[in-house]
């Protein structure tokens, strides 16, 4: 008995302890990584340093991934040229990498594609590989927000995390010193 | 003499403590009065409490007794802490049984042996294991990383050890990883051992924690960027495998043995040529200590696959092939273990792969090419597409149906529409594999598949809806596993009642004769139902009732025989 007792006690704080921050992730430092996009340019986390950046991870076999994407491509056009950058890392490993491109191409989105064909990525941000998974990235590389999967709805609250993070983006700075008229 | 488990553990922790060490000092070098960077600590927890039923009993035990139900608890935490361009990690994995026994004259019988020959821990129906433990640097120029981590080469034909966790698979290699980007090249290095989990995540674990098998694997692989539209790439692996005479040996033995398995390849991929995006790469695949892997007279493989992609106008076209010959070898020892080290395209549509079609996906001697094309009809939300497969298998026996080299083909339409709150994604499909004539013009028939799939998506008031599922109907001809025709109907209906609220029903019917399970509303019926919560960010929790079929999965060209479900489940993944 005392065993069992034991083994409940040790499920239960593996379960419990995490769970003592209900503010998944935020504020922690988001890993930094290059990959690949699909036109073959290196991009990196640390050149979004200063920008608001949601991270999605997404694989051509996920079918809620497909179905999220438009709702992406609304927030990457309406939000790309204040401060915002979308990326979208696939999790195809190198056996379905082909299909990628093909399928962003099928479906017109212009928003960045990176490529994580050893799932080194993926493992580093979600363990267990769920998809889709997102993190907001604030300007400092620190995540802001966490969310798994997809359901219709999320995309609400979704845009709701961007807007408040470019909000607070846009307070922090400075803002630009008007020209000096001339005469 | 082989560890025992007490060494193993005090060795892990030795590493650990040592990660640690390396890690809080690892900036001393930043100098006096810069700033160090924090050290952020972030996690996510799985954990499975599955109860088991089972229908077994005992003579002159009631049925009530339900003797063989059992609880089983797994537990797979990932905790990483990083701090600049460092980064340790650990998994921890675990399992316990409860009420997996019972008394028979007074005396206790546990109902089967958790743990196979070499596994111990200090109680009989559990389990744990720091299953993986990583130390990483990412810099500008350089990634290095000591510890578990994943790896692919190019298309993954010589080398890819990667996650899979869609089929419950997550096999790291164990040593040292390198990638040093100087200029337009980048040069990767591993070294290490095979490191396959031992703590089952999704299926039952009884009688399934087995020892680590220790596979040694290194490779180099060389990259040659922006030459004009071209990538070169080379790289070479060989591995030496762990037989089962080798079972006791450390993991570190694996560099002294002979090597059993020795591949080499180059790849070219070129975007934009002519508005084509190109991929190709060829490797050869030498057994120089072959008896291990099967391989008469050591003969070597090779294996071909290269795509072409094009987008014109509103289309997008992609054609892959592969010839690939006495490649699967290299797996051979492992996938004893259920994973595999090496695994090209299939270039089959995975969905549909069944233990039939499964055994082409991994075929020794098969050629394919596949074609498919996609059409923006309405850019972003309508999508037709055809997709045509055509393969050559010729290899014969083993897991294979076939007695003849058979020639398949496999056409599928389907279509994407994904409107502001509704979707509808679907497919339909006919699989032929039809045999080769046998001498004397005995005709083996044709295996037949016509499948469809089906994804809807819809409002329901302020809530959301959702039905899935697929159907498939098959045909056979005459094999050596002959099977009257059947039918395999899997479907789902779910409701987002929003709040991270939902509620979903499955059900699965077949009449397959030779399925591992049985239904639990009748013999061919199975009914289940889900509560899914997610109270807060980072935060889900799934409880389930009722009973699933048994079939083969397939993911990433790898595929598993997956058993049945009857019980309740409850699951939980908690971010931190």
């Amino acid at each position: 008995m005392r065993r069992w007792l034991a083994l409940i006690l040790v499920f239960t704080f593996a379960l419990v302890a995490p769970g003592t921050n209900p503010r998944a992730g935020e504020g922690q430092a988001a890993p930094e990584f290059t990959l690949r996009d699909i036109d073959n340019k290196p991009v990196s986390l640390k050149d979004m340093t200063g920008k608001v950046t949601l991270i999605s991870f997404w694989a051509t076999w996920c079918a809620p991934c497909q179905v999220e994407m438009p709702h992406l491509q609304k927030l990457y056009d309406t939000y790309k040229d204040k401060g915002f950058m979308l990326l979208m890392i696939s999790a195809d490993d190198a056996r379905s990498v082909s299909r990628v491109k093909p399928l962003i191409k099928s479906k017109g989105y212009s928003f960045p594609v990176l490529l994580d064909t050893d799932t080194k990525v993926v493992s580093q941000y979600n363990p267990n590989k769920t998809l889709p998974y997102s993190e907001l990235i604030g300007p400092d590389l620190k995540v802001l927000w966490q969310h798994q999967g997809y359901t219709a709805g999320d995309e609400v609250e979704t845009e709701r995390r961007v807007k408040a993070a470019l909000d607070a983006l846009a307070a922090a700075t400075p803002p630009a010193v008007a020209p000096t008229a001339t005469p | 003499m082989p560890p025992t488990p007490r060494a193993a553990l005090v060795t892990a922790a030795q590493a650990l403590l040592l990660g640690l060490g390396v890690f809080s000092s690892g900036l001393a070098a930043a100098g006096e009065g810069e700033e160090r960077p924090e050290v952020s600590v972030s996690g996510q927890d799985d954990l499975e409490f599955r109860y088991w039923r089972d229908d077994r009993t005992l003579p002159d035990f009631p049925e009530e007794d339900h003797l063989f139900d059992y609880w089983e608890l797994v537990n797979r935490v990932n905790v990483k802490l990083d701090r600049g361009p460092l980064q340790l990690g650990v998994q921890l994995d675990a399992v316990g049984m409860l009420g997996a026994y019972y008394y028979l004259n007074d005396v206790r019988v546990d109902e089967f042996d958790l743990h196979a020959d070499g596994v111990t821990f200090p109680l009989p129906l559990a389990y744990a294991n720091l299953d993986k433990a990583w130390l990483g640097y990412q810099g500008d120029s350089a990634q290095l990383l000591v510890g578990d981590g994943y790896i692919a080469f190019g298309r993954g034909l010589a080398l890819s050890l990667v996650k899979n966790t869609n089929i419950d698979i997550d096999s790291s290699l164990r040593g040292a990883h390198a990638k040093v980007t100087l200029g337009a090249w980048d040069l990767t290095a591993v070294s290490g051992v095979t490191n396959a989990q031992q703590v089952w995540q999704d299926n039952p674990n009884k009688q399934q924690i087995r020892p680590d098998h220790w596979h040694m694997v290194s490779g180099l692989r060389i990259d040659r960027y922006g030459l004009g539209p071209l990538n070169l790439g080379a790289h070479s692996v060989v591995y030496s495998f762990a037989d089962r005479a080798d079972l006791d040996a450390q993991p570190w033995e694996g560099y002294g043995r002979g090597v059993d398995a020795a591949i080499t390849g180059a790849s070219v991929e070129a975007f934009g040529v002519a508005g084509l995006d190109l991929f190709a790469e060829g490797d050869l695949f030498l057994y120089p200590g072959g008896e291990v892997l099967g391989v008469e007279d050591n003969q070597p493989g090779y294996a071909v696959y290269g795509s072409a992609a094009a987008y014109p106008g509103r289309v997008a076209l992609l054609v892959e092939g592969k010839h690939y010959k006495d490649v699967e070898r290299v797996n051979a020892v492992v996938s004893r273990d259920l994973y595999e080290v090496a695994v090209g395209p299939t270039l089959e549509y995975e969905r549909v792969i069944t233990e039939d079609s499964g055994a082409a996906v991994n075929s020794n001697d098969i050629s394919g090419v596949r074609l498919r094309a996609d059409v923006a009809a309405k850019p972003g939300v309508l999508t037709p597409s055809l997709t045509l497969g055509l393969f050559r298998d010729r290899e014969l026996g083993g897991l294979h149906f076939n007695r003849a080299p058979e020639t398949i083909v496999h056409p599928i339409a389907g279509v994407d529409w994904i409107a502001d709150s509704v979707h509808v994604l679907a497919n339909a499909g006919f699989r032929v594999d039809k045999r080769d004539d046998l001498p004397g013009g005995v005709s083996l028939g044709a295996d037949r598949m016509a499948h469809v799939d089906l994804s809807l998506g819809f409002p329901i008031g302020s809530a959301h809806g959702e039905i899935g599922g697929d159907l498939r109907y098959f045909m056979w001809g005459d094999n050596l596993n002959q099977q009257t025709d059947f039918t395999l109907l899997t479907a789902n209906a779910a409701v987002h009642l929003g709040h991270g609220v939902s509620i979903v029903g499955y059900t699965d019917w077949t009449d397959d004769p030779l399925i591992d399970s049985v239904g639990n509303i009748n013999e061919n019926l199975y009914a289940a139902g889900e509560l899914q919560l997610q109270p807060a960010d980072g935060m889900t929790f799934k409880l389930f009732y009722g009973a699933y079929r048994a079939g083969i999965r397939c993911a990433g060209g790898q595929c598993r025989m997956l058993p049945g479900f009857d019980g309740a489940r409850l699951s939980a993944t908690i971010n931190f």
